[in-house]
């Protein structure tokens, strides 16, 4: 690319030096890296180009990947706030120098929609609070969803580290705090109307300088969110992460000088670069790739559907994503914006393509993202309000899924499910003390879709994450909750050759008064789209299951035994019921998540979430016969499922006699060939 | 607080002219040796640095050039005002 870039060039001397002026460094690095594979350079080559010989570019690459791993332990093991101590909800990196460009060369292993967003975060930060103004001992943060992406209680931390007086890099960490004011305790709503009601915007700002802290900024935090005393000691654990990312990252600078190390930061991202260049390449055949998909609704309509539609152009070892027929911004905060865009192609394309190589910003060097602004992907302040940014990147992931599911043949993989369908309850203790739970018991983990690998798991974070599910323990000490049920749901995971992951069904009972509410953005139609002749999982729906004069032993048995009298009492909250049965019903009436804003349940109620089912993989007639028997066993799929799905019949008792089931061979082989014969008839 | 620059939308896929190729010191000769000049368009994207303004075959997905564009893509500072004109 760049020989190709160069031949442009002008041939004049003024013309190549306003070219040079106009142009940035990462296309200089790119004209350094132009089309030759690191794995065939030579040793000089090697070292002209990264000031260090191969073996010590790795060693520092690995020791950097330690480095971000120490600090997420230490702010996982002293953090307090169950967001972080039980979520895992934030995300350490290490980026390279202004002059750089401010390459992001190492990320850690949690969200990896965090860290695909702080790369350009750092570099939007430090450049808007100026490189000048910047010195050893200062912590800059920031939390502004259109300067740094993601939404304002993801909090970004930023460290610069300095040897020998020279700004060498940044660690990182970008971790969620509790709250951050707004109209919602917790923040999680999705039915906000503009960004003063999301929270506090925090621009680039000190928090601390000389390693002092900086008390107008922690009073302007605390002044505007609750929970400051949670959010004051999990900053002192954010702080004290920073303190030893720095200090590993001089000593790695000490043992192997200045050049070398940062040789060993464009190393770390060509890496990256090379190896989605070339999976990119080799993957998927030149050509023009649309999708789409699409949130129900926003918070103030249910009638306006947000519909994201990709294009996306291949040629040679290069990419374009093109939203620019996307949906316009929604008046509530369903929205996200480019930065969340970019992470989410850059979650897609890992999931897809190219999987070896770690997460750096050099994973982009050959993706140009084309992103108009205003759409509900893109959308700018004050009105285009973001929060639940989330169930935007779902979508997006999901439309690139399904735009190269074709190409990809076998490999083809399909989305999680769907929407996070977040809980956000809030209330008081009987002392007057607040208490908050974001996040815990909605339906927030559930299942993935099959591949070509085997079945989908069925009880996962989503694509986006790699953080954790907080404990029932954890859960029932923090919040006046029992949890009742983490279960799956039987005949919900797509029918394949390999099967979707089952939906996951949960229940709450609630123990304190309190106020509710849930975004469930994706219940018309099943997330979990099946590939390569797979099948569809089932949709997402929510029920509240009101006290009513009935005691906390009654309220508890409808949720867990009586199914019966919980459709009698429940009500719908968000999904597709049938309006008489109350059970969820494609076919059925299309119940508003955003009809209230917050729903107000008593002591004594209930509320249930069924998440999507994953997608399945290959034709469902394939599968192996005996796995339909462990399935029917194991109540992922019953027994009517697996001869109406499968074309397996299946004779004994699940419930009462599960190992004497049996599969009926004759039955079996004439009801799959009937089977295929109608399937013939559709295509 | 930031603001959105509503001419943005204006700037995606602009064709390309000999003057605009001058004018950002290409040559157009050479630019034009292998390829229409009608195939180039010019639009800011995302990519790795940040937001680029580019000119792309639309064909080949060529890069023909880039340039850094506005830190925050189409997000302004009011506090820009600030700045002496």
């Amino acid at each position: 690319m760049g020989d190709r870039t160069a031949k442009w060039q002008s041939r004049g001397k003024d013309g190549k030096e306003a070219l040079r002026r106009q142009s940035a460094l990462v296309r200089d690095d790119r004209l350094q890296n132009g089309m030759t594979c690191l794995r065939y350079l030579d040793e000089a080559a090697f070292a002209a180009r990264y000031a260090t010989d191969r073996f010590a570019a790795t060693i520092m690459a690995n020791r950097m990947r330690y480095i971000v791993k120490h600090m997420s332990t230490v702010l996982l093991t002293t953090s307090f706030s169950m967001i972080l101590r039980e979520w895992y909800d934030f995300a350490a990196t290490i980026s390279g120098p202004p002059h750089l460009n401010y390459p992001m060369c190492t990320s850690s292993d949690s969200l990896s929609i965090f860290t695909f967003t702080m790369g350009d975060g750092v570099r939007n930060i430090v450049e808007e609070f100026g490189v000048d103004n910047i010195r050893p001992g200062d912590v800059l943060i920031a939390n502004d969803p259109y300067r740094i992406g993601l939404h304002v209680n993801d909090v970004c931390f930023v460290r610069p580290v300095f040897y020998r007086s020279k700004l060498m890099a940044f660690v990182t960490v970008r971790a969620h705090q509790l709250d951050m004011g707004g109209t919602v305790a917790g923040g999680f709503s999705g039915t906000k109307h503009n960004v003063y009601e999301t929270g506090l915007v925090i621009p680039p700002i000190l928090l601390y300088r000389d390693d002092k802290p900086q008390r107008p900024t922690f009073n302007l935090i605390f002044d505007n969110a609750r929970f400051g005393d949670l959010i004051l000691p999990d900053i002192k654990s954010l702080y004290q992460s920073l303190l030893l990312g720095e200090r590993l990252l001089i000593e790695t600078i000490d043992k192997y000088e200045e050049d070398a190390f940062l040789g060993a930061i464009n190393y770390s991202c060509d890496v990256s670069a090379d190896a989605m260049r070339t999976a990119i390449a080799e993957r998927i055949p030149d050509g023009i790739y649309e999708g789409e998909d699409a949130l129900d609704c926003d918070g103030a309509s249910a009638e306006r559907e947000c519909r994201l539609k990709v294009r996306i152009v291949k040629a040679g070892d290069r990419m374009e994503f093109d939203f620019s027929e996307t949906s316009r911004q929604a008046p509530t905060s369903i929205n996200c914006g480019p930065l969340d865009v970019k992470a989410a192609v850059g979650v897609a394309m890992k999931m897809l393509v190219e999987q070896e190589a770690p997460i750096t910003s050099g994973c982009f060097r050959n993706i140009n993202i084309v992103l108009p602004p205003g759409t509900f992907v893109s959308a700018t302040p004050p009105h285009g309000p973001i929060f639940m940014y989330w169930e935007a990147s779902f979508v997006i992931i999901s439309a690139i899924y399904k735009a190269l599911a074709g190409a990809l043949g076998e490999d083809a993989v399909g989305p999680d499910f769907g929407s996070m369908m977040v809980h956000n309850g809030s209330g008081t203790w009987p002392d007057g003390s607040p208490w908050l739970s974001v996040s815990n018991c909605g339906g927030e983990h559930g299942p993935w879709s099959a591949t070509k690998a085997g079945d989908g798991d069925s009880y996962n974070v989503n694509h986006t994450a790699n953080n954790l599910d907080p404990s029932t323990e954890a859960i029932e000490t923090d919040v006046p909750a029992v949890v009742l049920r983490k279960e799956y749901v039987t005949d919900s995971g797509g029918p394949g050759c390999y099967r979707g992951g089952a939906a996951v069904k949960r229940d709450t009972l609630w123990l304190q008064d309190g106020d509710h509410n849930t975004t469930a953005l994706h219940t018309r139609s099943p997330a979990g789209v099946g590939v390569f002749g797979g099948q569809s999982g089932t949709a997402q729906a929510c029920w509240m299951h009101p006290a009513g004069k009935r005691s906390l032993k009654e309220n508890a048995s409808c949720l867990l035994i009586d199914d019966a009298a919980f459709h009698d009492h429940c009500e719908p909250v968000a999904g597709i019921f049938n309006p008489v049965s109350k059970r969820a019903d494609l076919n059925g009436e299309f119940f508003y998540f955003g009809s209230h804003p917050a729903w107000h349940l008593e002591t004594g109620s209930g509320l249930r979430f069924q998440t999507g089912g994953g997608g399945g993989w290959g034709n469902p007639l394939d599968r192996d016969p005996a796995m339909v028997l462990h399935d029917v066993r194991d109540e992922y799929v019953s027994i009517e499922g697996a001869a109406d799905d499968y074309g397996v019949v299946i004779r004994g008792d699940p419930q009462r006699h599960p190992e004497k089931l049996v599969i009926d061979h004759e039955a079996t082989d004439t009801l799959r060939h009937k089977l295929r014969s109608e399937q013939q008839g559709k295509r | 607080m930031a603001t959105y620059a509503a001419d943005d939308v204006s700037l995606y896929r602009l064709p390309v002219t000999e003057s605009l190729l001058e004018d950002i010191g290409l040559d157009v000769e050479t630019v034009c040796a292998d390829q229409s000049i009608e195939n180039l368009r010019r639009y800011p994207v995302l990519t790795e640095g940040g937001w680029f303004l580019v000119i792309v075959n639309q064909n080949t997905l060529e890069e023909i050039h880039r340039c850094q564009w506005r830190l925050l893509g189409p997000i302004e500072l009011l506090s820009h005002g600030l700045d002496p004109c």
